[in-house]
């Protein structure tokens, strides 16, 4: 059984059957007072009307007490509830005995004697037979409430219903004087008014018993219905008294029967004209919002079902049109259907139990499970469920499905097209990994016997040696020289070729750096019998580079002005500031470059046709400077007047936060020396 | 008193003339073909400084040094054949004195240790 949830209800309305029985008891109370106190207006109200016998009275407290017990501990109080209502009853049945056979069971003076010739009495201190009839109803009602069932609810409501109706029409008798309605026979006492309004008490009282269940529900519930019934019952209740009460009155001023029933009827198609009117325009209103929301569940794209939640089985009494077009069922062949007849997977499934044991507890969930057309092609069906109370004794539980197959399979993709990037990613970084540790490998395997020779070398020179020893130490000290430098190019044109030259960027000063090295450029100059001069920059500059690879950069340079200088020449290096950097300029007053040479000087393995044959080299110093430049993010510019003139190499590099970056930036790839890696 | 100098250096050659240089110099020295043996040396020898190669069979010539100078404290100078920017920023944590690309100069490495000795 599904845990229902419970329509909010106003508090008021639990307490309508504790006041009346409260009230109905106070009624009986009062009477006895009367009697035996001898006050008259507690016994009759006025002299006028009928006293309540003090029978009835006790059969009322009876029963105000039973319809207290009955609010106050529904589960509680069975067998004082059963004493009260047995003597109610007693009291009831007895006198309609003796009213239907005609005997006198000595009930009736009891408890009072009765005065002789008491007012509307039929037999001494016999009560009405309509306030008997009234107390075997109400007796029943409350008995039958007690059976807790629906079917007994609704018995109770009607007898309930009943016994207002008896006090309602005797209580209409004496508003508008009319003693048939209070005193229907001659042979039987009048109703009287007390007697009359505790009957609507009680069944006031009675009905509003459950008001969980049924029409008090409806009515005080907050919805549409509610709404309207709230205004709508007064209305029904009040327009025909006034009516009544004005038909009364016109009877009595005009004195014929036929005007006063025109009038009444006049009044009351008005009135009922203007109810219907008013209750028509908010039906339509409230049909308008039904409609749209019926449109809205008609056209939305997802499923809809819903289905009867207290039936075995939770049949389905209602699908969408898409709900159709997505499982393939018609709206015939689903209705009846169990909710989860579309649920293809196994019971093991985790998400078939969690919907199973949603639909068992009757909380809200969203499952993604396999589901089956009518054509048996399964698609993948996420299902949202709520369970939405309805009215007073049904849950509903309302599924929207949606088609997510489509959103799998490209979930699905994604994460496939993720793998692949992924492999694809580390592919590339165990190419990477193997391309390093292959230059790692071939750079220590080429430079390392260069180290030992030159080491040993530098143990020979020690010496003593003699002129011939000494001439050779000095070749291959610097044929070891040159070798050293084209292993250092070569792997250095490898790595521009397979990726670039890693630049490991420091905040350095230029001119510290340019100094360091200084000296042995004069020394080589020296040798060359080349002049040498270094113009610093006016102002201190720090840059963001790889001391080693500037330095590197100014080495090529600087070498190849050397290398193409002739004899009492002259080499200078400029720094000069720029808007944005450095410029370092490489002058030299050489066998220059022609227009032609110019455009050409940077490819790697070119050497000028001038000196071609005069000088070792690859031809791959100006590339390789170039490449290095350009990876910090500078440029390296080459100019000359043309042959014989000199030329100037000029290496701009911006200032440290122009070039500023996290990331290790490499020396691009240069295409141009390709197949050396 | 005369400086100890711990040389660290796989290739028998360039271990041998680099040995010879540097005693020729005035340095006391002692020499390891690989890690396990200059660490298993260190302690009795007790240098004054370590001249290391970064790439030796088994154990890594920076882990070398950071074993060494764990318990010394000593400098150490780095020489290699290898890119001398992975090597730095490999031992930023350790007290490297001089950092020297092969083939090696000997001048440049005469003048680290005359440095160091200017220091101590």
């Amino acid at each position: 059984m599904i845990e229902r949830p419970r329509l909010q209800l106003p508090a008021w309305i639990r307490r309508v059957p504790l006041i009346a029985g409260a009230c109905v008891c106070a009624i009986g109370i009062a009477v006895l007072i009367g009697w035996f106190q001898d006050v008259e207006i507690l016994r009759s109200i006025s002299p006028r009307f009928v006293s309540m016998k003090a029978n009835a009275a006790v059969a009322l407290v009876c029963l105000g007490a039973s319809l207290l017990l009955a609010a106050a501990r529904p589960r509680g109080g069975g067998f004082a509830r059963s004493l009260l209502e047995a003597v109610a009853f007693a009291i009831g049945i007895a006198t309609l005995v003796e009213y239907a056979v005609g005997i006198d069971l000595g009930i009736d003076q009891l408890l009072v004697t009765a005065r002789p010739n008491e007012f509307q009495t039929a037999s001494p201190g016999r009560m009405s037979a309509l306030t008997a009839t009234c107390f075997v109803l109400a007796t029943c009602a409350l008995f039958a409430e007690r059976v807790a069932t629906a079917r007994g609810r609704t018995v109770a409501r009607v007898l309930a219903t009943c016994v207002g109706i008896i006090g309602l029409i005797a209580l209409l008798g004496y508003l508008y004087g009319a003693p048939l309605l209070y005193r229907p026979f001659a042979a039987s006492s009048a109703i009287s008014v007390h007697a009359a309004i505790a009957s609507l008490l009680l069944a006031a009282g009675i009905v509003a018993l459950h008001p969980q269940y049924g029409l008090p529900s409806i009515a005080t519930g907050h919805t549409l219905v509610g709404t309207h019934v709230r205004w709508l019952f007064p209305a029904a209740v009040l327009i025909p008294l006034l009516i009544g009460a004005l038909a009364v009155q016109a009877y009595q001023m005009f004195g014929v029967a036929r005007v006063a029933i025109a009038i009444a009827a006049a009044g009351t198609t008005i009135a009922i004209g203007l109810v219907i009117a008013f209750a028509a325009m908010s039906l339509r209103r409230m049909e308008d919002r039904l409609e749209l929301s019926d449109r809205a569940l008609a056209t939305t794209k997802q499923g809809v079902l819903i289905a009867d939640g207290d039936e075995p089985g939770r049949p389905i009494v209602y699908v969408n049109d898409a709900f159709t077009q997505l499982t393939g069922y018609s709206h015939r062949e689903a209705l009846g259907k169990r909710f989860d007849f579309l649920v293809s997977s196994t019971p093991d499934d985790p998400a078939a139990q969690q919907l199973a044991s949603a639909l068992s507890l009757g909380s809200n969930v969203t499952v993604t499970v396999p589901s089956k057309r009518r054509d048996g092609t399964v698609f993948s069906g996420r299902l949202s469920i709520s369970v939405v109370p309805s009215n007073d004794e049904a849950v509903n539980i309302v599924g929207v499905l949606e088609d997510v197959t489509a959103d799998q399979l490209a979930a699905m993709a994604r994460l496939q097209l993720l793998a692949e990037a992924s492999q694809a990613r580390k592919d590339a970084e165990s190419a990477n990994q193997v391309k390093d540790v292959f230059f790692a490998t071939i750079t220590h395997e080429l430079r390392s016997p260069l180290n030992a020779c030159t080491m040993w070398l530098d143990v020979l020179a020690l010496g003593p040696l003699s002129e011939k020893s000494t001439k050779a130490v000095d070749a291959i000290k610097r044929n070891l020289k040159i070798q050293t430098r084209l292993v250092n190019d070569l792997i250095d044109a490898a790595k521009i070729s397979s990726g670039g030259i890693e630049i490991h960027r420091e905040p350095h000063e230029l001119a510290k750096l340019i100094a360091s090295n200084a000296e042995t450029w004069q020394l080589t100059a020296a040798a060359r019998n080349v002049r040498f001069a270094y113009h610093p920059a006016e102002r201190r500059h720090v840059l963001e580079v790889d001391p080693e690879r500037l330095t590197q950069v100014l080495n090529n340079l600087i070498e190849n002005a050397f290398a193409n200088t002739p004899p009492n020449g002259r080499v200078e290096l400029t720094v000069k500031s720029t808007d944005d950097g450095v410029a370092i300029e490489v002058e030299d007053t050489g066998t220059g470059l022609s227009a032609e040479d110019l455009q050409r000087v940077f490819t790697p393995f070119w050497r000028a046709q001038s000196t071609k044959h005069s000088h070792k080299g690859l031809g791959l110093g100006l590339a390789i400077a170039e490449n290095l430049v350009k990876g910090h993010g500078g440029t390296l510019g080459a100019r000359s007047e043309g042959p014989g003139k000199g030329c100037v190499f000029t290496v701009r590099l911006p200032n440290r936060q122009a070039a500023a970056t996290n990331e290790m930036p490499r020396a691009q790839t240069d295409p141009r020396i390709g197949g050396i890696g | 008193m005369s400086q100890r100098v711990l040389l660290v250096e796989d290739d028998g050659d360039a271990r041998d003339a680099l040995a010879l240089l540097l005693s020729s110099q005035g340095y006391v020295l002692e020499t390891a073909p690989d890690g396990d043996t200059a660490i298993s040396k260190a302690p009795q020898f007790r240098p004054d400084v370590l001249i290391c190669d970064w790439r030796l069979p088994g154990i890594d010539g920076v882990d070398v040094a950071r074993i060494i100078q764990s318990g010394s404290g000593i400098p150490v100078i780095f020489l290699t054949a290898h890119s001398l920017p992975d090597l730095r920023s490999r031992t930023k944590d350790l007290r490297v004195h001089a950092y020297l690309a092969k083939p090696i100069d000997v001048v440049k490495l005469q003048s680290a240790l005359a440095s160091l000795l200017s220091y101590a």
